[in-house]
């Protein structure tokens, strides 16, 4: 999960500061092409997923830990 | 014929640069266009913390004049990787440890804001035990678009590896002959049916080969689709899970049970340790190559000594097995690579000259030869003066075992064939050796009807 995030937060600093461009090489082919992008599509909405549920799992758990230390702090 | 470019015959695929030799050493060019990328490569730090973590090798710019000006930027000198392997001679654990480098080196590039943009095994070196990216130039920007290495990741690294793990071991070999990976449509046709019912192996070959054929005489107007990082992250997360969990059953075979199995006691095979060391002793070799080496046990007698030693054998689990002892022992200075002496990696790729064959990757200072000449001699009718002309053009002194007839494990394989071998003798090897080597030591191995020979080559390689 971290490094998704900082995946995320590189790729916006890079693609702000430098051009986009490429030079590659080797050939990836248009059927390697077509099921990358389903596969990465359907793997980055399951990730994107589980980020957003640890999200709510860590929010709630905050609640929670708040109401559990009210009646201490009395 | 040969082309006149200065580049090596290995390095022509990427015009970033090229790798070149001058005075014995090793240099790479890098060239104007590489030029963003390369210093990118520092700026980002990605150079530092992949050479921290002994995933990227590490290098020096030289001051050289570049063998090709006009395009040149720079001139760097990576550190020598002591023995070049290729993923044909790699085992099962080998090529995974490999994959999961690459992988790694990817996801850690992506922190960095840069991509690997290919993925080639032959990228990938042994060196101190680990697997290591030996092209510095494998580097670019990272860009929202489809990862280009993805199919030469599958083709390179994932088909081998599904194969071994879900079809036979020997399938590793077929590398050797696909030199840019097993093709998607044949390791799919390969695996068994089982294997679409796992989500990944059915996703990245299976429906991969399905859409490779559907899309191949079609043009896909869809180049500048952007991908989103967390699918680019995704899709290495997804790959990287998928080899992760790849396993091979060991088998018991006849070789890895080899040493539990030898005809004479604990103390002869005691005694044959310490004639091997011995030998050693009195001919300092830098380098050792053991042929025939099963597990390793006498190659460690090198390897021990701080000596480089490459251990081959023929049988993909023997090596496996002494793969996995160097892991747990995080030994440095033993390679174990599966090599069929019979039929040696031969020179293969572009004017069969791009990958090197077991020959021109020598000679190593010292062979062992132990318990081998009677295998190649009397398994595979091998003329004794075809044996030591052989051993003579590979190495610059030989540690030879004479196994004689009487022998049980002759007699084993003398057992369902006629003996044709009227010149093999204990005279005939000492005589047919003698041509090309000279015999500096002898040591009978008591309890056993073996005997040892240290012998120096009588011409200087």
């Amino acid at each position: 999960m971290k490094v998704i995030f900082r995946l995320s937060a590189v790729l916006v600093a890079v693609l702000f500061f430098f051009p986009l461009r490429g030079y590659s090489y080797i050939d990836l082919g248009s059927g390697s092409y077509i099921i990358q992008l389903i596969i990465a599509g359907f793997v980055g909405f399951s990730l994107s997923l589980r980020i957003f549920w640890k999200k709510i799992k860590s929010r709630l758990s905050k609640k929670k830990a708040k109401t559990d230390e009210t009646p201490d702090a009395e | 014929m040969p082309s006149d470019s200065p580049a090596l015959p290995s390095s022509f695929r990427d015009p970033s640069g090229f790798l070149f030799e001058r005075d014995g050493c090793l240099y790479r060019q890098v060239n104007k266009r590489y030029r963003d990328d390369y210093d990118l490569l520092f700026s980002s730090g990605l150079y530092k913390v992949l050479t921290e973590r002994g995933l990227l090798v590490p290098h020096a710019e030289a001051d050289v004049s570049p063998p090709d000006p006009d395009p040149a930027y720079k001139v760097i000198r990576p550190e020598l990787v002591p023995f070049i392997s290729y993923p044909y001679e790699w085992c099962f654990s080998q090529l995974k440890e490999a994959a999961l480098a690459t992988l790694k080196i990817q996801k850690t590039a992506f922190e960095h804001g840069m991509s690997l943009k290919d993925a080639s095994a032959f990228n990938i070196q042994f060196v101190n035990g680990r697997p290591l990216l030996v092209d510095t130039l494998s580097f670019e920007k990272l860009q929202l678009k489809p990862w280009i290495a993805y199919r030469q990741f599958c083709q390179h690294f994932l088909n081998p590896l599904l194969l071994a793990a879900y079809k036979d071991f020997h399938l590793n070999q077929l590398s050797r002959i696909f030199i840019d990976g097993i093709p998607m449509s044949l390791a799919s046709r390969l695996l068994p049916s089982r294997t679409r019912l796992r989500p990944g192996i059915a996703t990245h070959v299976h429906l991969h080969a399905l859409s490779q054929k559907y899309f191949s005489k079609k043009i896909v107007k869809a180049r500048e689709r952007q991908v989103r990082p967390v699918s680019l992250a995704g899709l290495v997360e997804s790959l990287d899970s998928l080899v992760r969990k790849l396993n091979l059953g060991l088998k018991k075979t006849e070789w890895a049970q080899y040493y539990q199995e030898t005809n004479y006691s604990p103390e002869g095979f005691e005694r044959k340790k310490r004639i091997v060391e011995e030998f050693l002793d009195v001919a300092k070799p830098g380098t050792v190559w053991d042929l025939g080496a099963n597990t390793g046990v006498f190659s460690r007698l090198a390897s021990r000594r701080g000596i480089r030693t490459v251990a081959f054998d023929v049988d993909f689990v023997a090596v496996e097995v002494n793969y996995r002892e160097c892991l747990k022992n995080k030994e440095k200075n033993l390679l174990p690579l599966v090599m069929d002496l019979t039929n040696p990696s031969p020179a293969i790729g572009w004017e069969n000259r791009e990958r090197k064959s077991l020959e021109e990757r020598g000679p190593a200072d010292a062979a062992l030869a132990l318990a081998l000449v009677h295998h190649l001699a009397i398994s595979n009718n091998l003329p004794l003066p075809k044996i030591a002309e052989y051993f003579s053009r590979i190495c610059r002194w030989l540690v030879v075992e004479f196994v004689p007839k009487a022998d049980s494990q002759v007699q084993r394989l003398l057992a369902t064939r006629e003996d044709i071998f009227d010149r093999y003798t204990q005279a005939d090897l000492e005589e047919e050796f003698s041509r090309s080597f000279q015999v500096v030591r002898v040591a009978p191995v008591e309890g056993t009807e073996r005997t040892l020979y240290l012998m120096k080559n009588r011409s200087s390689l």
